[in-house]
């Protein structure tokens, strides 16, 4: 059942309970009250009719149950007329059960008139027989004759006819009010589930693939706040979708550039070797050709090497040691071959100390500095800093070379992306150099700040945060 | 949903709300087969006596005059007549007042300054009687020179009492004590919850006065003397009414 029905239903339940409830209570009040005044009513004409009653048996000197039923009779006429068209409806037994002088409604039966007697002159006997319900009040006569009892009877049939009258009427205005509450309570719940029909749908068209749709939230109640926190989750999935994507074609990239930088060396050796096959080349082909086979062989193997080490550290991650940074500033300046075509300047700032894998961070700064040297003119100065801003430390290769283009920047830690591919390979470059110092970064808990301008050069950055040492 | 089963779940929705709205149907006949048949008590009146005052003779005379109703003071509806034997009246009227005295509601000199008055002015007496009571009361004369002076009396037929009666003299005994023995003479002190009332000052602004409620007789007896004219009576007289005058 849809929450729209259910809410309806829900609503038109409670109101039918309540109003029933409601009404039921209301009509029995109102009966409970009528029957109060009937009672009081009932009372005050029992007491005149007794006493009247009484004066007459007086004054006719009736000393027996005949003279006093004679003496009744008179009453009943006299009153009659008096009474101008009001009926008269009382009886006279005796306490042993003899009626005297009956004067009721058919109704009455005999029973009653002895149960009234029975309840005694404190209480009221209600009575129903046939379409006909009375009070009925009884009390003993003071007169001559003994064990003489009055019993009066109030008709209330009015009463109990103006309460089934209330019950239909009030019948109909439920009918009425129901299917009125019914057409309202089904429009609000439409209202109220309109916004989780658009998250719905929204999400119907998210699972679709459209993972840029977004609802409207609107404002203030929970429903908004469900629409707010519904974008904010299609956000987040829409972002993870953009990141899984962007990681499968990095993937897919990356075996394309793989299996190229394979395929490179490798023609190479099979062409090589396949010379050598013949067997019929000079000494000299023979040995360039296995000079050939054996750089590109090691290139390979440089190769695996790079790559075990990258997976190794995304896989297994590394130990982080407090590290003095002026000592691995001192680890990559000594490991630069006699010769290095660029003048590399050192500076760190005094006891700077992080939690890092020292010869691994000496290895990322050194492939930094070996790239900016590549760029850099022959002479020319490569600045490897380590400054401290507040309590991280900063370390930043600086170079003044050729730069990087601005739309090569993202790309360039990619693994096997090379700027220049023929110049690097030339220097024996794999392109994984970068991605390398990238994945070391991030193993410290950091990455990889590329700044640089085409003509001016290139600043790379690292932040590590500073531990006592 | 299949439409079966949504026609389904509509006719036992629709029987639910009918069971629903039938609620003070059924509630009404359940009440009703409880209630019918059964007694309750009786709604506690004004002027409702107990069993046991109307057993007192004066108390079912006051009460019944109330309600049939029957005056105790001369208004219009007592049928006036003149006193065919003014001296059999006024002698009927002088055994009273002997039981008035005797009560010690009026003195020795009260009762023989009333026979006095009453005497001299005999032959305008008027009577009147019904079921209850009997009346005297001396009519107004346009001959005479001087103002009538009031006299009435009720007399409850059945019991001799004399219910109300105003009479033409200051009686010698305080009002208070004219009560007092009023209450003695009508054997209403058998009630033990009769409490003293302060009459209107208005009613007694030249002279004094006295008066007492009962509840369970639902009686107001009151005293009021006054210069050459003293009353003396009982009334029936709800709580509310004892509320709403004093």
């Amino acid at each position: 059942m849809k929450l729209t029905a259910k809410l309806t239903l829900g609503i038109l339940l409670l109101l039918c309970v309540t109003l029933s409830l409601g009404g039921g209570w209301t009509i029995q009040q109102n009966l409970h009250h009528a029957l109060l005044r009937a009672e009081s009513e009932g009372t005050a004409l029992h007491s005149q009719q007794r006493v009247a009653l009484e004066q007459q048996l007086r004054s006719a000197g009736a000393s027996d149950v005949l003279e006093a039923a004679e003496a009744a009779g008179q009453y009943t006429s006299q009153m009659q007329s008096a009474l101008a068209g009001q009926t008269l409806n009382f009886s006279l037994l005796t306490t042993q059960g003899t009626t005297v002088y009956p004067y009721l409604d058919a109704s009455i039966s005999y029973t009653d008139q002895l149960a009234a007697i029975q309840a005694g002159s404190g209480e009221v006997y209600h009575q129903h027989g046939g379409d006909r319900y009375h009070l009925l009040l009884a009390a003993p006569l003071r007169c001559s004759v003994d064990s003489l009892w009055l019993i009066t009877a109030y008709d209330v049939t009015t009463l109990y006819a103006e309460r089934d009258r209330q019950i239909a009427q009030y019948f109909v205005l439920e009918c009425t009010a129901l299917v009125l509450s019914g057409l309202a309570a089904a429009g609000f719940a439409r209202i109220v589930t309109r916004p989780l029909r658009e998250l719905e749908s929204a999400a119907r068209k998210i699972a679709g693939g459209a993972y840029e749709h977004r609802v409207s939230p609107g404002q203030g109640d929970e429903i908004a706040a469900l629409g707010r926190s519904f974008n904010t989750m299609a956000d987040a999935v829409q972002q993870h979708v953009a990141a899984l994507e962007e990681q499968a074609a990095r993937q897919s990239r990356f075996v394309a550039a793989f299996t190229h930088e394979l395929k490179t060396p490798m023609t190479s050796i099979l062409g090589y070797s396949d010379l050598l096959r013949l067997g019929e080349q000079s000494a000299a082909q023979r040995q360039q050709a296995a000079d050939y086979i054996y750089h590109e062989a090691r290139r390979l193997e440089t190769l695996s090497q790079r790559l075990l080490l990258l997976l190794g550290i995304r896989e297994g991650g590394i130990e982080l040691v407090p590290t003095r940074m002026e000592a691995v500033l001192q680890d990559v300046c000594r490991s630069l071959p006699a010769g290095f075509p660029v003048r590399v300047v050192s500076d760190c700032v005094h006891g700077a100390c992080a939690a890092a894998d020292r010869s691994l961070l000496a290895d990322l700064l050194r492939n930094l500095v070996l790239n900016a040297a590549a760029a850099s003119a022959a002479g020319e100065t490569v600045y490897l800093r380590c400054r401290k801003e507040g309590h991280t430390l900063c370390l930043q290769v600086q170079d003044h070379g050729h730069g990087i283009p601005p739309e090569e920047l993202e790309k360039i830690t990619e693994p096997f992306y090379m700027v220049d591919k023929s110049r690097s390979r030339a220097a024996g470059g794999s392109g994984l150099g970068l991605s390398l110092c990238e994945e070391i970064a991030r193993a410290h808990g950091s990455r990889l700040e590329f700044e640089s301008k085409l003509g001016e050069g290139t600043v790379v950055q690292l932040r590590l945060r500073e531990v006592k040492a | 949903m299949k439409l079966t089963k949504r026609i389904c779940a509509g006719v036992l929705i629709g029987i639910v709300c009918l069971g629903l709205l039938c609620i003070p149907r059924i509630w009404a006949f359940v009440a009703e087969k409880s209630f019918l048949g059964s007694t309750t008590p009786r709604p506690s009146q004004n002027l409702l006596l107990s069993e046991r005052a109307r057993r007192i003779p004066v108390l079912y005379a006051v009460h019944a005059a109330d309600m049939l109703p029957l005056p105790l003071l001369p208004n219009a509806a007592v049928d006036w007549q003149s006193a065919e034997d003014p001296a059999r009246e006024l002698e009927t009227f002088l055994c009273v007042a002997d039981d008035l005295e005797h009560a010690g509601v009026l003195t020795h000199s009260d009762r023989t300054a009333l026979e006095e008055v009453l005497a001299d002015e005999q032959r305008y007496l008027r009577t009147a009687q019904n079921d209850l009571f009997s009346y005297l009361s001396r009519g107004y004369d346009a001959s005479l020179l001087y103002p009538v002076r009031q006299f009435f009396c009720c007399v409850h037929t059945e019991s001799g009492l004399a219910l109300t009666a105003t009479l033409p003299l200051e009686a010698g005994q305080s009002a208070d004590d004219m009560l007092h023995a009023y209450l003695d003479y009508l054997g209403l002190d058998v009630l033990g919850d009769w409490q003293e009332i302060t009459p209107p000052v208005s009613e007694f602004s030249e002279g004094e006065g006295a008066a007492m409620w009962s509840a369970e007789g639902q009686v107001y007896l009151y005293c009021a003397k006054q210069p050459q004219e003293t009353t003396i009576g009982i009334t029936a007289m709800s709580e509310d009414d004892v509320r709403e005058f004093f």
